[in-house]
């Protein structure tokens, strides 16, 4: 007996030790190292959205001797790898290790499957002993690393607002807190109604895009039109999921006010108008990326997306798609918005701050990098000059829009987002409404219970939101 | 008694009734129909990588062979992920785990089932109840403490700890009880063999069956895992076939590629087939255990 | 029996220690640490808020009533219960006969030891990949629903599988079903070739029929690995989380009627990392499994001790 106390005693110190050990390793981020920051830079807590102010000399060094990147894909790092001037790959079979000038660079891939991109970088942001550098965040959980003391403000790495003058506004908003820049992104993800120019022939007698888009150009507009397409024998949309995001990225209220969750007018409007459409069977209710054969067959009217959905999910290159024979065109659509997105930030513990600016800089900002990607990836640059020279250019043309240039609908879109109602519980509530919602469109729940599901679900992921 | 139960045996067999003959018929009837069912399996995975990524696209499923499987591996040959690295690793954690968790279960087995001691009941029912946590319960802790004694990013917690597994233990006893006689072990001690020496050469080569179908499951498990690994590895260099895999899955629109996917899914599954096949012998070729036991 | 064994070996009884070091020692040092920093923040207020750290603040059992104050814990306990069922009887009741024919020596299968073989492989493909092809075949536009369609007319229009309650619980019963039967078979094979072969040639003599010779010898004899294949199959059962997670995308639709106890351990530990709740939730799921455990080892094997 008493060895047995003596071992359960053992264990409890053991266990008390370590316990202690990882409550003193784990820093409160916020009430820690916000002082720090503020101290580091006394001006950004004034200056405007989209302004790094400042404009005081900053002076960045290189003390690290590696350069450590963190992502959860190599869609940025093929670019900085072929286009990022003075960096060598250490050797053409691994993408991961390479030099800028005599720094060492390495590259931690984490795929996103089941959060773990996420959980490897709060680990390595929150572990002193971890080496991060700069890391790459998309949208919908931006908000979560843009705070003082996991990246570094733009203010604080030398760049000034003559650098950022030429980004779209939305894509400064996104990674600004409190008035503060925390990163930047080569890309823009503006979106539109992507349409089927058969079916647009048949029953709205012109395929163009002016009057196409003249005839959706409001909600009643784009429903009526559902209207005829039913008649006719088509859908209109493949499934109700596909216009979420038009209204999602249109709210007018966040997703999260004073820790209560907060239902925007929009997205019960998403919810009336799409449970009407699934009534009238004018859409159907399977998930998004199921919509294979109204890729093929002119089932469909219209879906929306960006410039990604074209290649990734319209099946061009399938031989027998509608994308193949260029049966698409693009309009704006009752609403404009955007979908998706990458952004880099610098972690505000890097320890090559001068090499990391110079690489945020170059790969997000730099015109002859921006020009590069178009020309060799296809992307939407951040860069309202460039885009405007390639929307401008009536030679350019793309296949699966059967000749269209898209570039000043997908720059149209861009021009009145708005996302300063972006939270980092937006990724949660987007999935999580839209989940719940389906079932109500199915008829297998009533609206009352979809919603008790929706709040249910938002709760018990984060503890501190109630609705 | 043996013999003339033999002999008996033989004179049944002449006169097959219909009646066995019908059970056979409908035995194998049954058993083809399962077999169709598990292999079903394997053949859409051959077939999904001989097709391309926009044949596959939405999920588009293929009855018969495509024309791209030589295309598909040439492009996962050439892209950044190093397959064989991670077949390696694959294969060193999962026959680590495989061969650690075998021999200590045993061992842990052995100790409860052939002595006598104070604490024996302690120990037992503390595993009984053990058995039943759930991985994902402590799978947080787990990384964050691995990450406190900088043992994260090396293979030491994905092999090390299926020296104690619970469940392996479990069988292990349970498959004693049914089949390791006491009096095996009192004639070797009488012998003078001592208790460790007993233990690796009489009661490991009794328990090969055993061995054999939690060698399969372990590895299995071990090679399949995607959850703990992707918490724990970090660098390329370590990776795993799941998590590499995962990549391919995450990979940019530019790039995402269904046919890679599915090549690769084909190219990590057959390590373990060969593993399973080389072991299974065991499992179908029936050790004659029951005779020592007469 | 007991009491000889006790007699004899009682000098050699120190090696039952020996022999548990290595297990104890590995025990304790990777998993029960966690383990016990899991049962501790049970009582405290511990989760992350962005990148945030709240708590960790002790709070006593407040978790404990929250979990079963709010939330659905007793739907998802019954979801997982139900999708385990339907996994399991076919499971237990296949591998079963399976055992029997494999094990019966009048009835010779020529390919019993191709079938051996074969009815395991389901379970070397990854639950990732599995449910991918399985998402395919049953897909509103899969070969399932073109059949229904096309070929047997029972069906005008696309049954989506994965939006009906009963079909979706039905899909990862079966899934798991094809995934774990070659597994208990091998298990219960395992245990009837540990069974004295001469038992079968006595009552093969005694003109004993195949179903005698399964109920009063197979069955008793193959007791302790059942009792093993039972508490594995529930324990694994209410930790079911793989099949549905993959197959619903974590969200265990239509209406949560898909999500099982393990999954929505999964969305509390796993954007806000909140340990004091996941924490409470893993240890009421030990006790429940715990507890049940017991009952079915004691129930079955302490009838003749």
């Amino acid at each position: 007996m008493k060895k047995k106390l003596l071992s359960v005693m053992l264990s409890t110190a053991m266990v008390a030790a370590l316990l202690a050990g990882c409550t003193g390793s784990t820093p409160a981020v916020s009430s820690e190292v916000a002082p720090a920051t503020s101290e580091v830079a006394p001006v950004t807590s004034e200056v405007e959205p989209g302004s790094v102010g400042g404009g005081e000399e900053v002076v960045l060094e290189d003390t690290g001797d590696k350069l450590t990147i963190e992502c959860w894909n190599d869609e940025w790092q093929t670019r900085v790898i072929n286009l990022m001037p003075g960096y060598t790959q250490d050797s053409e079979s691994d993408p991961n290790h390479g030099h800028i000038g005599d720094l060492p660079v390495e590259w931690i891939v984490t795929p996103s499957d089941n959060g773990a991109y996420q959980n490897a970088l709060d680990a390595d942001l929150l572990d002193d002993s971890a080496d991060v550098d700069i890391f790459l965040v998309e949208a919908d959980y931006a908000g979560k690393y843009t705070v003082p003391g996991v990246a570094k403000p733009l203010g604080d790495l030398g760049i000034t607002d003559a650098d950022i003058a030429d980004q779209y506004a939305y894509t400064q908003q996104v990674v600004t807190t409190d008035g503060v820049l925390y990163g930047s992104s080569w890309q823009t993800c503006g979106a539109g109604m992507i349409y089927n120019r058969d079916i647009a022939k048949e029953v709205l007698g012109t395929d163009d895009p002016d009057e196409v888009q003249a005839l959706v150009s409001d909600w009643d507009k784009w429903q009526d039109v559902a209207a005829q397409m039913k008649e006719a024998g088509y859908k209109m949309t493949p499934c109700a999921a596909t216009s979420y995001r038009v209204f999602s990225n249109n709210v007018t209220t966040p997703w999260v006010k004073d820790n209560k969750i907060n239902v925007d007018a929009n997205i019960q409007k998403w919810i009336d108008m799409s449970k009407e459409m699934v009534d009238a069977e004018q859409t159907g209710t399977f998930g998004l990326w199921d919509t294979n054969e109204d890729f093929q067959k002119n089932i469909s009217f219209c879906v929306f997306g960006p410039a990604w959905y074209f290649d990734f999910c319209m099946q061009a290159g399938s031989g027998d798609s509608i994308a193949d024979r260029g049966g698409w065109a693009l309009c704006q659509g009752p609403q404009a918005h955007f979908w998706g997105g990458t952004w880099v930030c610098v972690a505000e513990k890097t320890d090559n701050a001068a090499t990391a600016a110079e690489i945020l800089k170059t790969m997000t900002m730099d015109e002859g990098v921006l020009t590069s990607i178009i020309e060799d990836y296809g992307d939407n640059v951040n860069n309202k000059t460039i885009v405007a020279k390639y929307a401008a250019d009536t030679s350019y043309g793309n296949d699966v829009l059967g000749g269209q240039n898209p570039y000043s609908i997908f720059e149209g879109a861009l021009a009145n987002v708005d996302v300063s109602n972006m939270t980092i519980y937006d990724q949660i509530c987007n999935e999580q409404i839209q989940t719940a919602m389906t079932d109500y469109f199915t008829g297998k729940v009533d609206e009352d219970t979809a919603w008790d599901n929706f709040y249910t679900a938002v709760e018990e992921t984060y503890p501190e939101l109630s609705r | 008694m043996a013999k003339e139960g033999a002999m008996q045996l033989q004179m049944d067999k002449e006169k097959v009734t219909g009646g066995i003959r019908l059970r056979r018929v409908v035995a194998n009837v049954v058993l083809v129909l399962l077999c169709v069912l598990c292999l079903f399996w394997f053949y859409i995975l051959l077939i999904n990588a001989t097709h391309n990524n926009a044949e596959l696209s939405g999920g588009r499923f293929h009855i018969f062979f495509g024309k791209y499987f030589g295309q598909n591996w040439v492009n996962l040959m050439h892209s950044s992920i190093n397959i064989w690295r991670g077949m390696l690793n694959s294969i060193i954690i999962a026959a680590g785990s495989a061969v650690l968790c075998t021999y200590f279960s045993s061992m842990t087995a052995y100790a409860i089932h052939c002595y006598d001691f104070k604490l024996k009941n302690v120990v037992f029912t503390f595993i009984l109840m053990i058995m039943t946590i759930p991985t994902q319960v402590t799978a947080l802790g787990f990384v964050q403490f691995m990450r406190n004694i900088h043992l994260h990013d090396t293979f030491v917690p994905l092999i090390v700890p299926a020296i104690a597994a619970p469940v392996t233990f479990f069988y292990m006893k349970q498959y004693m009880d049914s089949t390791l006689p006491l009096s095996i072990i009192e004639a070797a001690r009488i012998d003078g063999s001592g208790e460790f020496r007993t233990f690796n050469t009489i009661v490991m080569p009794m328990m090969k069956p055993a061995i054999a179908v939690q060698a399969i499951f372990t590895f299995v498990s071990s090679w399949n895992n995607y959850f703990t690994p992707a918490l724990i590895l970090k660098s390329d260099k370590n990776k795993t076939l799941p998590i590499l895999i995962a990549t391919l899955r995450s990979a940019d629109y530019m790039k995402f590629d269904m046919g890679q996917v599915y090549m690769m899914i084909m190219l990590s599954i057959f390590p373990v087939i060969v593993v399973y096949l080389a072991l299974s012998k065991y499992i179908v070729g029936g050790v004659a255990l029951g005779a020592v036991k007469g | 029996m007991k009491q000889a064994k006790r007699g004899k070996v009682v000098s050699f009884n120190k090696w039952g220690y020996i022999f548990l070091i290595p297990f104890i020692a590995v025990y304790c040092f990777f998993q029960l640490i966690p383990l016990v920093m899991t049962i501790y923040y049970s009582f405290f207020e511990n989760y992350m808020s962005g990148m945030t750290q709240i708590g960790p603040r002790f709070i006593g059992i407040e978790n404990y009533i929250t979990l079963f104050s709010k939330g659905d814990m007793l739907k998802y306990a019954l979801n997982t219960v139900i999708m385990w069922i339907i996994g399991f009887i076919p499971q237990i009741l296949v591998s079963l006969l399976l055992g029997a024919w494999f094990s019966d020596t009048r009835l010779r299968l020529r390919a019993a030891s191709f079938y051996k073989v074969v009815i395991y492989l389901p379970n070397l493909i990854m639950a990732s990949a599995f449910s991918m092809l399985f998402f395919a075949l049953f897909s509103e536009t899969g070969p399932i629903n073109a059949l229904l369609m096309n070929t047997l007319h029972v069906i005008n229009k696309p049954f989506i599988f994965f939006q009906d309650i009963p079909a979706t619980r039905i899909l990862v019963g079966f899934m798991n079903f094809l995934m774990w039967f070659g597994n208990t078979t091998i298990l219960l094979m395992a245990g009837m070739l540990g069974i004295d072969p001469s038992l079968y040639e006595a009552a093969e003599v005694d003109g004993a029929t195949p179903t005698q010779v399964f109920w009063r010898i197979t069955l008793p004899l193959l007791r302790p690995i059942l009792v093993y294949v039972v508490i594995t199959s529930l324990i694994g059962g209410l930790q079911m989380f793989d099949v549905p997670q993959i197959l619903t995308n974590g969200k265990g639709s239509p209406a949560n009627s898909a999500m099982t106890l393990i999954m929505w351990l999964n969305r509390h530990i796993g954007t806000s990392k909140n340990f004091g709740m996941g924490g409470a939730l893993s240890v009421v799921l030990f006790i429940i499994t715990g507890v049940l455990s017991m009952v079915v080892y004691k129930v079955s094997n302490g009838k003749e001790d």
